[in-house]
């Protein structure tokens, strides 16, 4: 219970005064807390990766041996993971007289990495946000229906947005009067409403951001201990 | 009644198809459309036109490859004008393939185009681990966090880091984000903080989300989306791919329209129906 519970929480609550105090005492030693913090916090980061990887590894595994669904999937990704970590680690691809530090090579073109992230990783990524398209236009056609006053507000603010932002959107109403153009109702659109609507979301989020963190500091919030804490 | 009916439950494929050709068709036989500024663009451009030769600007690249489409093209165009203005440039990037398509941008424009000297007119410092962690620490000391450029150099030895040991001895920074962390991040964490000048290009869909600090005057316009890049190229007088896109951008725009409308008709004539 020590140990587990009272040790944690106090590190949290120490680490959070301080921080929090040196915004409204930014003198020395309490100014120079945030510099050695974030220091902490990349290291931290770093370990975290190692940690997020070994994650992946046994729960793909795990999959494996099991022979749950698409386990197929989780070979490919173990494979995956192992042959960039290899391209990432050694300079294979490259020349050992052709002075690359290892680290630098990731960027040079010809090691196997650089290969692997231009034309394995970036194609894919593209291919998979690009189907996006096809997917909104489906979607828009199939569940954007005016069934009452506020989704059709949001459909003709939509509509309006979309024309709008694009040079087809100009000519449409090149004829009408400036104010009445696309492009001009599409920009009071995000001004007004919309910039009303982000401001009131975002005080609300800062307001739930202080309110959370002091739980955490005060020691009433303990979720981040794991288990039924 | 039919006809409605069938429009009603058409095939998603057909939808695909007709979106695939309406992309594909202007990128082949450009429409060009003309490309009409906005003012959150030309802030951005006047801020970046306002830096005098020498000045020191901090670009961030916090995209990938799936956004790359969208943001590459205001990053080309951004060091088109960066460079033309003489600006002493610094590359650093916030997301791990960030500092690919930074290497991408320097490559094309720096090297190729501009025939740039790295280390003494820009120079690229690429990716550390930390998001916001980052920022925070090159606030205070910017060698702290950044001991080398991509290509293993010592921080101290390039001629452009001369003078800056902190984000505060930059005159600009330019973030050119695709979500977290991102320009929101760079507004709370340096230059609202310490009142260095920014601006950003971001993806439309991000463009909600960083409006209110655009309004709010903590950063000097935004460049939204394709089209934001398009304008940006228009105003430096250099059409690029952007201006390209834009075609197939608003063909697919009018068409997702049609498709709504047409939705909607099917929709309310079923209604009547059942009703």
């Amino acid at each position: 219970m020590f140990w587990k519970t009272q040790i944690p929480v106090f590190i949290v609550f120490v680490v959070g005064m301080l921080t929090l105090l040196q915004w409204f005492i930014p003198h020395y030693p309490l100014n120079q807390i945030q510099v050695h913090m974030t220091q902490w916090f990349d290291i931290i980061a770093v370990f975290a990766i190692v940690l997020g990887g070994l994650n992946l590894l046994k729960l793909q595994f795990a999959k494996i041996t099991a022979r749950q669904k698409d386990w197929q999937y989780a070979l490919v990704t173990i494979v995956s993971f192992f042959v960039m970590l290899v391209f990432g680690f050694t300079r294979m691809g490259l020349s050992p007289d052709d002075g690359v530090r290892l680290g630098s090579h990731l960027q040079q073109e010809g090691s196997n990495f650089h290969w692997m992230f231009f034309n394995v990783f970036t194609p894919l990524s593209s291919t998979m946000f690009a189907l996006l398209a096809f997917f909104v236009a489906s979607a828009s056609y199939r569940a954007f229906r005016i069934r009452n006053a506020e989704a059709t507000l949001l459909l003709v603010a939509g509509i309006i947005l979309m024309l709008g932002r694009v040079p087809i959107g100009h000519l449409l109403t090149a004829w009408a009067p400036s104010y009445l153009q696309l492009p001009a109702i599409q920009e009071w659109i995000y001004s007004v409403p919309n910039l009303a609507g982000a401001r009131a979301i975002m005080i609300g989020i800062g307001l739930g951001m202080v309110a959370t963190s002091l739980r955490f500091i005060l020691g009433i919030e303990k979720s981040f201990l794991g288990g039924d804490e | 009644m039919k006809f409605w009916e069938f429009i009603g439950s058409l095939d998603r494929r057909i939808i695909f198809l007709i979106i695939g050709l309406a992309v594909f068709i202007p990128l082949l036989a450009p429409l060009k459309l003309p490309v009409i500024t906005t003012p959150t663009t030309e802030d951005v451009y006047n801020a970046i036109d306002s830096l005098e030769a020498g000045s020191k600007v901090l670009v961030s690249f916090e995209y990938g490859p799936s956004t790359q489409p969208e943001i590459e093209p205001m990053a080309i165009a951004l060091a088109r004008h960066l460079f033309r203005k003489k600006c002493e440039v610094v590359g650093m990037a916030l997301w791990p393939d960030g500092q690919f398509m930074s290497t991408l941008v320097f490559d094309r424009i720096a090297d190729k185009e501009f025939g740039l000297t790295w280390g003494k007119e820009y120079v690229n410092l690429g990716f550390r681990p930390g998001g916001e962690a980052v920022i925070k620490g090159i606030a205070r000391e910017f060698r702290a966090n950044y001991t080398q450029d991509v290509r293993g150099n010592s921080v101290n030895d390039l001629p452009i880091m001369e003078g800056v040991y902190s984000v505060k001895d930059f005159d600009f920074i330019f973030s050119l984000s695709a979500g977290y962390p991102g320009t929101v991040e760079w507004v709370l964490y340096a230059a609202d903080p310490y009142k260095i000048p920014m601006s950003s290009g971001t993806t439309a869909i991000q463009v909600n989300e960083v409006i209110p600090y655009v309004k709010g005057g903590q950063i000097y316009g935004i460049l939204a989306g394709m089209s934001g890049a398009a304008e940006y190229e228009t105003l430096i007088a250099t059409p690029d791919d952007a201006t390209k896109f834009m075609d197939a951008q608003s063909i697919a725009h009018l068409l997702i329209v049609v498709f709504i409308v047409v939705g909607n008709i099917s929709y309310i004539v079923q209604r009547r129906k059942q009703n």
